[in-house]
């Protein structure tokens, strides 16, 4: 069998199997060791796709398979009430049915297997957000479900009249929405169309990246999902979405350049601002990380509406690296709940006291964009492409929304570090401990790494 | 003649606030989409996948959404969101706007257009017109119907793979959405809108 369909098949179909056996002995280990499998499989099969399908590869696998360590060693039990999906063997398949799903969003060689691969994650996550049962989390998926329902089907819209101008321009219908065949025709296809087609999907797609704004459901979405769930929401799932916009404008012709990336420059500013004043009024530990998301989200927009070589490489770096950070700030506020049962800010006092609490500070510190994180250089390379571009009021929005995340997460970080620490609920699981901490430092780690070789 | 009937149906849904009328005008308006998206080619593919959205369309969504205002007493009012002046004035805007963007320089000569668009607006406008979520769940179904239209009309010999994408859109809107009201409904039998607004941090 072909290593990619592997590779893409096995996490759902290992969560299948492993749900199978009843002994906690015996289906633990099971989802590890598939777990496991899938990055192994994910690695053998990068030679199959392209440079940048590769980076998603290797980050989508990471971070999911940490999402799973997290999974299986704190599951979101103590949030469970009573939706009537909600049980741990469908918890962990629809885990699965989630990180085969973004695979197959990267691993796509057609928008139309993209748009398939991004409206699977729906199909699974809109269970997943939901999945304690309870009314603000039913109500969160409610949202997810009709915002992105209706930004995915403007995006297969787009995606129906760039077929409609490849089919023009005298394109095999069976290849009329391969990037590789669009690039290759795209100065024989008709411009107004094509022009439609385009922005339709990056409008689209951009409401899966929380773009303001098109942003309303992550909040809601992302602070009710189980945390580790959020983790692959915010670091993954809104990659995917962004990946999906890289590949649109890798299609656009020179002449139509200038209205897919001021659309990108116009959702990336709002984003960034707007995302940045809403973190300084948040209560709860986990709705913060979600605007923290949108901000981060609107400056990779921005790189990419900067699209010069440079910008395109920071927005790529700053996806993963922002995928490690936000992983590593999520699951180690899901070790603080699961100890302490809330992530309330004002209620979280003294957490500089306990290792998961120092985990979580790491993650702000990320997040913050200070080195020697790797936030802190794709921050910088963004900063730097913008004005190489003489982008100056683009460049002013995002300094001022960068300045006033910053003084949101230190107040945070103040706010929840500092103090008298209350009496510990539970310990933190070693496991659990070890997805935060692998995570963390792959948010450092990605200072050191070579990327542009692999951009390449 | 049947894009007067689409239109109609769209204008009756975002004008009736009522959930009967409301489903037979929604079965109306899919009867519509689906008589003018039939498959041109008759291949056993393309007939399998307009047959599963036939199927989820017109008999599994209207017969769940009965099941569920029936067992839990969920209320057949669909609230309107605003009055019936304002209800009027979109419903206008909607059909205009459809006509007006089918006039663009890129849908010129191309047949149905304006009730595509008009599709596409009033689906959309069923969901704001509506603070019930059964409404909007009919909203839903008329935008995977309108997407439908959309790729029968712009694009009808496009790859297997865009009626897979079509079908998975469908299964999506109609099955997970359901699945969702009937755990929210067991909170909230009214099923209101407004509820949402508790979210807000």
């Amino acid at each position: 069998m072909n290593v990619l369909y592997a590779a893409l098949a096995t996490p759902t179909v290992g969560a299948i199997v492993a749900s199978i056996f009843r002994r906690r002995a015996i289906r633990l280990p099971l989802r590890l060791g598939f777990g496991a499998l899938s990055v192994a499989l994910a690695a053998l099969s990068l030679p199959q796709v392209d440079g940048l399908s590769r980076i998603f590869f290797v980050l989508i696998s990471l971070v999911s398979f940490l999402a799973l360590l997290f999974s299986v060693s704190i599951f979101p039990k103590i949030e469970l009430a009573d939706a009537h999906w909600a049980s741990r063997p469908a918890y962990f398949i629809l885990l699965g049915a989630f990180w085969s799903s973004m695979l197959l969003t990267v691993s796509a060689t057609s928008f139309t297997w993209v748009w398939i691969g991004i409206s699977a994650t729906t199909l699974a996550t809109t269970f997943l957000v939901g999945f304690s049962g309870g009314k603000t989390a039913l109500e969160a998926a409610w949202k997810y479900l009709i915002l992105c329902s209706f930004g995915i089907a403007i995006a297969l819209l787009g995606m129906l009249l760039v077929g409609r101008a490849a089919m023009g321009a005298g394109v095999d219908p069976a290849q009329a929405l391969s990037w590789t065949v669009l690039v290759a025709h795209a100065g024989a296809l008709s411009p107004s169309l094509f022009r439609i087609g385009l922005l339709l999907m990056v409008l689209g797609f951009a409401t899966k990246a929380g773009l303001v704004p098109m942003h309303a459901w992550l909040p809601d979405a992302h602070s009710k999902a189980p945390s580790p769930i959020s983790a692959l929401l915010s670091g993954l799932l809104v990659s995917c979405s962004l990946y999906a916009i890289v590949r649109v404008q890798s299609v656009a012709t020179p002449s139509l350049w200038p209205m897919l990336d001021g659309t990108l420059l116009v959702l990336g500013s709002l984003s960034v601002i707007v995302a940045s004043l809403l973190m300084l009024a948040q209560r709860d530990v986990k709705r913060f990380l979600a605007y923290s998301t949108i901000e981060h989200s609107g400056l990779v927009a921005i790189a990419l509406g900067i699209h010069t070589p440079l910008a395109t490489f920071a927005a790529v770096y700053h996806i993963v690296n922002h995928a490690f950070s936000k992983s590593s700030a999520f699951l180690s506020i899901g070790v603080v709940q699961y100890a302490r049962g809330t992530t309330e800010i004002a209620a979280l006092k003294g957490l500089w006291r306990e290792g998961r609490g120092k985990l979580f500070l790491a993650s702000l510190v990320a997040l913050a964009g200070l080195p020697p994180f790797a936030l802190f250089f794709s921050e910088m390379l963004i900063v730097i492409a913008t004005a190489v571009a003489h982008q100056w009021v683009v460049l002013s929005v995002a300094v001022i929304a960068l300045a006033i995340a910053f003084t949101a997460l230190t107040r945070l970080a103040v706010e929840t570090e500092s103090g008298v620490s209350h009496p510990e609920r539970r310990a933190s699981p070693p496991l659990a401990m070890t997805a935060v901490a692998t995570a963390a430092f792959m948010a450092l780690l990605c200072s050191f790494v070579p990327f542009t070789g692999l951009i390449k | 003649m049947i894009d007067v009937v689409l239109i109609l149906s769209a204008t009756a849904l975002m004008l009736d606030a009522r959930l009967r009328p409301a489903l037979v005008a929604y079965l109306t308006f899919t009867g519509a989409t689906l008589w003018l998206a039939y498959p041109h080619d008759l291949s056993a593919r393309a007939v399998a996948f307009f047959l599963a959205i036939a199927v989820v369309k017109l008999i599994v969504s209207p017969l769940v959404i009965v099941a569920i205002v029936t067992r839990y007493g969920a209320p057949e009012n669909l609230r309107a969101s605003f009055n019936i002046a304002w209800r009027i004035t979109i419903a206008i805007a909607s059909v205009a706007i459809g006509v007006a963007a089918s006039k663009m320089e890129a849908f010129a000569g191309v047949p149905m257009a304006g009730a595509v668009f008009t599709a596409l607006f009033s689906s959309v406008a069923v969901v704001v017109l509506h603070r019930n979520l059964i409404a909007h769940v009919i909203g839903l179904l008329m935008l995977g119907s309108a997407i439908s239209l959309a790729g029968a009309v712009f694009a009808p010999g496009l790859s297997g793979a865009t009626e897979l994408a079509d079908t998975f859109d469908v299964v999506i809107s109609s099955l997970v959405a359901l699945s969702v009201l009937r755990s929210i409904v067991a909170y909230d039998p009214h099923l209101d809108i407004r509820s949402l607004k508790d979210l807000r941090g």
